[in-house]
């Protein structure tokens, strides 16, 4: 029952991320809504199989996005690799953690949709997308991270109830 | 009744009516204020009463009013719309609702409630009142994801007014679009107008898309560049029109392939 909630939320966050969150821009960047939820997820989950959830979350941004399907699936499961790496083998202090990944999630996103771009012939000036595009979606996914991260706990909380009382 | 038909007594009885009246006044005023004063817990609970009803009265009339604002605003929207269809009669139209924009803050798309079950095709034009918005890219049943022509791999074949000037337009990363391919000897300047020319048959000709806002001339490029100040606010896409009579020339078998010529 516990797995099943985050397919939920992140079919929440997708619906979020398309009607709001990506009208919230600061210059030309907006926050990853699913991404955050699969981030503050997995730093806070029972759970130990992430790969779905981060499948799930690309397939959801696939398919409202004008990216290939299978180009955020990529993307989220990279990402799931690389937070579960964190996890287990450097940090343990929860929010420098969520911080941490929180910007090395966004710069792997962007870095793979960049380079597709490039592959499929689109031309566009780097150092403008690095400015203009990437770094306020940075700062913006940290900003929104913290609330996210809290909420996630709250349902953590719910879900996992014999962990608090322990 | 003489003196008091001539005048003569009114002096006499004010004289002695006004301690009376003084008196009376006096009294009147001091019972209404016991008589408020006993009243007044009762007054309090009705007045707090239609305090309440009265607050809910203006909640209501207020979500009345932004109501009826969003319906001002959505019918003088499908006004202009519409005028916009019978300046153009030469075009078939499907209005379509905006349902969302793409996740992605560098990729300009947007979906619309139109599919295939209502006539769209891929690569219909898709225009506002104000002008050009973009084509469409992928179509379901009953959705279609539009490419808007500020996205960064969108190119529009247009035409400089009054020169006469061809040039090509071009998204970007940021939503900013430009003219690029403008011949040096072109005399073209802020202010000018821009309209789809209708060349690589992607999209019908004369479809206003903006106005030059500024020109870049270098001696050294082959061409001139310009800023384009968009006619169409693509923040606040609402409802759009799909050119539903509108087939692209598919470029393809014309298009020879590597190694066939020589």
């Amino acid at each position: 029952m516990a797995g099943i909630v985050i397919f939920v939320l992140l079919i929440f966050a997708t619906l979020l991320q398309n009607s709001i969150v990506n009208q919230i821009s600061m210059l030309y960047g907006s926050a990853d809504l699913v991404l955050l939820v699969l981030l503050a997820w997995i730093l806070q989950s029972e759970e130990k199989q992430y790969w779905l959830p981060g499948f799930f979350a690309g397939f959801l941004i696939g398919l409202s996005s004008a990216l290939p399907v299978w180009l955020p699936m990529v993307e989220y499961v990279l990402v799931v690799a690389v937070v579960t790496f964190l996890q287990r083998r450097v940090w343990q202090v929860p929010i420098w953690l969520l911080l941490t990944s929180t910007i090395l999630s966004s710069l792997l996103v962007y870095a793979v949709e960049f380079i597709y771009l490039i592959g499929t012939g689109v031309e566009f000036d780097l150092l403008t997308a690095f400015n203009l595009l990437l770094l306020p979606t940075i700062v913006l996914n940290l900003i929104f991270s913290l609330p996210i991260y809290g909420v996630m706990g709250e349902v953590g909380k719910l879900l996992y109830p014999e962990k608090v009382e322990a | 009744m003489l003196l008091a038909i001539s005048g003569a007594i009114t002096p006499v009885a004010d004289f002695l009516v006004s301690p009376f009246l003084s008196v009376q006044q006096w009294m009147t005023v001091r019972y209404q204020a016991f008589q408020d004063f006993i009243n007044s817990p009762t007054d309090l609970a009705r007045l707090r009463q239609r305090n309440i009803e009265l607050e809910a009265e203006v909640a209501n009339l207020q979500s009345q009013v932004i109501s009826l604002q969003q319906q001002v605003t959505e019918v003088e929207l499908l006004s202009s719309l519409l005028d916009f269809a019978r300046s153009q009669r030469e075009n078939e139209y499907r209005a379509a609702s905006v349902i969302f924009r793409d996740p992605r803050p560098f990729l300009k798309y947007i979906v619309i409630d139109v599919g295939s079950d209502d006539g769209v095709l891929a690569g219909m034009p898709v225009v506002s009142a104000e002008g050009l918005v973009g084509r469409v890219d992928a179509v379901s049943s009953n959705a279609a994801r539009v490419q808007l022509i500020t996205d960064t791999a969108a190119n529009v074949n247009v035409i400089i007014q009054p020169s006469d000037t061809t040039a090509v337009l071009q998204g970007s990363i940021t939503s900013d679009i430009s003219l690029d391919l403008i011949t040096k000897d072109a005399n073209v300047s802020p202010g000018d107008l821009i309209l789809t020319s209708g060349l690589g048959g992607n999209y019908p000709g004369n479809i206003l898309v903006g106005q030059i806002a500024s020109v870049r001339t270098s001696a050294t490029a082959l061409f001139q560049e310009a800023a384009v100040q968009p006619a169409v606010d693509f923040s606040r896409l609402d409802i759009v029109l799909v050119i539903i009579d509108f087939r692209p020339v598919d470029m393809e078998p014309l298009i020879p392939e590597e190694g066939t010529i020589e």
